[in-house]
């Protein structure tokens, strides 16, 4: 498992981490990247607690530049240290990276049929909700990112999201906390209410796979070669699954994994593993 | 990246590293949801324990209201108690078959395993082909309005009260009539009839009433108390055997307030089937081993050195009853048999617990500690026992509500004495009840002095689709004539005739009624009163080919009663005389203009002049009579008109002639006029 820890890697040059920050999965464009790269940069909000602050200006409109691929060739050291343990290794738990990380998901593993995502640029920690998600069934959807949930901060929320909807005169329809871990006595079973909407919140927990197929070191091959991922994308192999099932033909599905092909030089015929085999039906 | 949505079982009870904190475990989590608990009366004292496997059934039949079965649907339970609080019993098997089941031919042999002391597991089956279950309950239901002003008609054109407790035939539904705006009395007739092979216990009868019923009172021949809720009826019932029927009366009252139809009300029955499942499921067979032991025990004779006297012996170590099956002993190269006990076809030995069995002995000759090979099958003792639940639903049907509106009207409110007048009569009939009108009968008292026409074309019927046939229209005149002296009574029988198969007014319409009455001279004196009843026909039976009907008769009320003024109007006439001179000297023209000032036309109007002796009539532009008077010997000229019509003028004009060698006296012409 060399890819656990930044600092057990034997190779930490900037090439070898800039070629596996461009296996991330999916890759950033030119506007996420750059949201990235203030984010992890960006210095603790000078702003009193409870000043106010306009939610509106907090959220701007991210990713709508699908077709434009960032380019990490310039990404300093610093920086492709810091997406490596965020998005490889996921090594780093704090919130940031649980956002960054649950950003990565909701856009291309949920499901939905994404119309827009704006993200909150406002690093005042009164502003809990991270994104808003906008549906192309008209449903919005308001995530709110936490590395621990506890019930306190659960409880804030819930004030914070009636003053959200009374101010942007908005009623979401779901309602998302995306955590790394939570405490056991969140009592998310109770619907909430929202100025006159009850609604149920979701808890979306990271989740690793105790018996995954694969490993993070993996190149996983969809069938002959339609599709190469790495292995170090998908904690979960249904994550994986549905990848596969967004990014292929469909039909007749056999995935293989080529064991270790990120951290072995391997002059041999390359030992290629039968991981999963079915048809996804399109 | 994944993330995974968690449901709030999850965060309380998994154990994983992104939950923080002890795991939280509700305990009283229900495996089963039955119907009912189920407490096992078992023969336990301590030293005794018991396998029982219970077979119930709930059934729900669904009846239309009529009887016809709609559906069925069920479910059962197979459940197996172990109720020691020591023993557990393993290699637990059943063996079950039912009419039920798909591969009819073999039974069903199912493994359950371990069942711990105090323990049970459940067989769940649903109930298929439910449609070969035969009824159980056979009820019917018979609603009467008891009103007394609905009365039945059949096509005999005789009319009844209402038959108590009719038998319907079977297909034959009833409409159940209400009359708006009154308080209606009903009687629910129930009957209830065990058409089963088994006794019916713990019935419960329960008739469902929505808000409109009140004043119920509940009799019954086998009913213990009942209990009236705000929407229903309970009672308890004593068990029905085969065959034996129960009788249920309920009398409610209604006031129905808008036009709107009310439901009759649901039944439902439950009882139970003791020791019974009717779906054709039967527990072939149960075995389970519990604590025992075999052994053989081995006693060297005396007196007779390696000559061995031995016997099985079986010794039942648990709180069951074991039940032993077969004892097979053999030697120890299994090419001889010494024992073979089957017990299954000489009758199980039941050995109670901690009893034990033992064979008869059996010898055999051995240097050595003799060995054998055996094998011993027995099985736990179990009892069975079955129940069935049965739920028995009957829709209901509804009452209708029926109500007619009167109007009445006459061309005229005021007409002439002494005067010949048509009156133009309208009766209008409103159909305000929720079902159509079959059939109509108006009946009018026409007084004396008038006259209703005796032409049935004169009677024209229309409703908002169109005019009636006449086909459909019966009068009848009473007494049949044209004396005005005594009065008449105009029954109009519509569509009476073919039975009143279709429909007169429909929901919502209306039929108009229109004919001529004479009035011939009334007597402005005299108070005229035109009473009028209309009688209603209501299908009897859904069933349109049955000719019965409801007759439910209306008067006119007295708000709506036309009454009609006879006025005793004043004539008035004006005579006038004028004399011009004449075409010569000696000739006169007499100019006389009746004049009618009135509204009302005179007739035989006679107007008289006097001639004067020394003149004579030449002409005159209408009709004369001369004659002359007896009393003093004038010359009269007479004339009448006929008739006068209200503000007419009619003129006459006669010419006098003084005669020749007479003394002409001018002043004689202005004689007496009568006129």
């Amino acid at each position: 498992m060399k890819l656990q820890y930044y600092e057990m890697m034997d190779d930490k040059s900037k090439e070898y981490l800039l070629y596996l920050i461009e296996q991330v999965l999916p890759h950033f464009t030119v506007s996420e990247l750059k949201k990235f790269l203030q984010d992890v940069a960006a210095e603790p909000s000078k702003q009193k607690k409870n000043s106010k602050v306009k939610s509106n200006q907090g959220y701007v409109v991210i990713g709508n530049d699908s077709g434009k691929k960032a380019d990490l060739s310039k990404l300093t050291i610093k920086q492709l240290k810091d997406m490596f343990q965020i998005f490889i290794s996921r090594e780093k738990s704090d919130k940031l990276s649980l956002k960054w990380r649950f950003y990565q998901y909701l856009k291309y593993m949920l499901n939905l049929k994404l119309k827009s995502i704006k993200i909150n640029q406002d690093s005042n920690p009164d502003q809990v909700i991270d994104f808003i998600v906008e549906t192309e069934d008209k449903d919005v959807i308001l995530c709110l990112c936490y590395d621990v949930l506890e019930l306190s901060k659960y409880k804030k929320a819930f004030n914070k999201l009636n003053e959200f909807a009374k101010k942007e005169n908005l009623i979401p329809d779901r309602i998302i906390f995306a955590t790394g871990k939570s405490f056991r006595n969140i009592p998310f079973d109770e619907p909430i209410k929202i100025i006159s909407k009850e609604l149920s919140p979701e808890i979306w927990v990271e989740w690793i796979e105790e018996n995954r197929p694969f490993n993070n070191e993996d190149l996983i091959i969809v069938n002959d070669s339609e599709l190469k991922l790495a292995g170090f994308n998908f904690t979960r192999t249904d994550d994986m699954l549905n990848y596969a099932f967004k990014h292929t033909k469909g039909g007749q599905i056999s995935v293989y994994r080529q064991i270790d092909f990120f951290t072995e030089v391997n002059e041999e015929e390359p030992e290629v593993e039968l991981i999963w085999k079915g048809i996804m039906l399109k | 990246m994944g993330f995974k949505k968690i449901d709030h079982d999850e965060l309380k009870t998994k154990i994983s590293p992104n939950f923080l904190g002890i795991p939280i475990r509700e305990g009283g989590k229900l495996i089963q949801k039955s119907h009912r608990e189920k407490k096992i009366e078992s023969s336990y004292t301590g030293s005794m324990s018991e396998v029982l496997i219970l077979n119930e059934e709930f059934m729900e039949f669904h009846y239309q209201n009529d009887g016809a079965r709609k559906a069925v649907t069920g479910n059962g339970n197979i459940s197996i108690f172990n109720n020691s609080v020591k023993d557990r019993i393993w290699d637990a098997n059943l063996q079950f078959s039912g009419s039920q089941f798909n591969n009819q031919k073999t039974d069903n042999n199912l493994n359950l395993g371990i069942f711990e002391p105090n323990s049970n597991k459940v067989l769940k089956y649903e109930i298929v082909n439910s449609d070969d279950l035969p009824d159980l309950i056979e009820v019917s239901e018979n609603i009467e309005n008891l009103s007394e002003d609905i009365k039945i008609f059949k096509n005999d054109n005789k009319e009844s009260d209402l038959i108590e407790n009719e038998t319907l035939k079977v297909g034959n539904k009833k409409n159940y009539l209400l009359l708006l705006g009154k308080e209606n009395k009903v009687k629910f007739s129930i009957n209830i009839v065990n058409i089963s092979t088994s006794i019916l216990e713990n019935i419960k009868f329960k008739k469902s009433f929505t808000e409109n019923f009140y004043d119920l009172e509940f009799n019954s021949n086998k009913g213990k108390e009942f209990k009236v809720t705000r929407n229903s009826i309970d009672c308890s019932l004593n068990n029905l055997n085969p065959g034996e029927k129960v009788e249920i009366t309920i009398l409610a009252k209604l006031f129905p307030k808008k036009k709107e139809n009310i439901k009759t009300g649901n039944i439902e029955i439950t009882f139970n089937l003791s020791n019974k499942v009717i779906s054709g499921v039967k527990i072939n067979h149960f075995s389970a081993y519990s604590h025992a032991m075999h052994a053989i025990k081995k006693t060297e004779k005396n007196h007779a050195p390696n000559n061995w006297q031995c016997s099985l012996i079986f010794e039942n170590h648990s709180d069951f009853k074991l039940k032993l099956n077969s004892v097979l002993v053999y030697d120890k190269s299994k090419t001889t048999k010494i024992l073979d006990l089957d017990f299954k076809t000489s009758g199980s030995a039941i050995i109670n617990p901690r009893g034990k069995y033992k064979t008869e002995s059996f010898d055999c000759v051995d240097e050595k500690e003799p060995t054998f090979s055996r094998k011993v099958e027995y099985s736990v003792d179990y009892r069975t026992e079955k129940n069935s639940m049965i739920t028995s639903r009957f829709d209901d049907s509804f009452f209708i509500v029926v109500n007619i509106v009167l109007k009445k009207k006459l061309s005229e409110e005021e007409i002439k004495s002494f005067e010949e007048t048509v009156l133009n009569s309208k009766i209008i009939i409103n159909n305000q009840g929720t079902i159509p009108i079959n059939g109509l009968r108006i009946v009018e008292r026409v007084p004396e002095d008038f006259l209703p026409s005796r032409n049935i074309s004169d009677y024209t019927l229309s409703r908002s689709s169109g005019k009636l046939n006449i086909g459909e229209i019966e009068l009848n005149l009473k007494p049949d004539d044209e004396d005005p002296t005594h009065e008449h009574t105009i029954e109009l029988n519509i569509n009476l005739k073919n039975g009143a198969l279709k429909s007169v007014i429909e929901v919502d319409d209306f039929l108009e009624l229109k004919y001529p009455l004479k009035a011939m001279t009334p007597d402005y004196k005299k108070a005229y009163d035109f009473p009028l009843n209309v009688s209603a026909f209501y299908s009897r039976f859904k069933n349109s080919g049955i000719k019965e009907f409801y007759m439910i008769t209306n008067n006119l009320s007295d708000q709506e009663k036309s009454s009609i003024n006879i006025s005793h109007k004043r004539r008035k006439v004006m005579v006038g005389k004028q004399i011009y001179p004449g075409r010569s000297a000696n000739e006169f023209a007499i100019y006389i203009v009746a004049k009618n000032g009135s509204s009302i036309k005179l007739n035989d109007v006679n107007i008289t002049d006097t001639i004067p002796e020394s003149f004579e009539l030449i002409s005159s532009n209408i009709e004369h009579k001369l004659s002359k008077s007896k009393k003093n010997g004038d010359q009269n000229i007479s004339f009448t008109i006929n008739a006068l019509l209200p503000y007419q003028e009619r003129e006459i004009m006669y010419y006098l002639k003084s005669i020749s060698g007479k003394e002409a006296k001018y002043s004689e012409l202005e004689s007496y006029f009568v006129g």
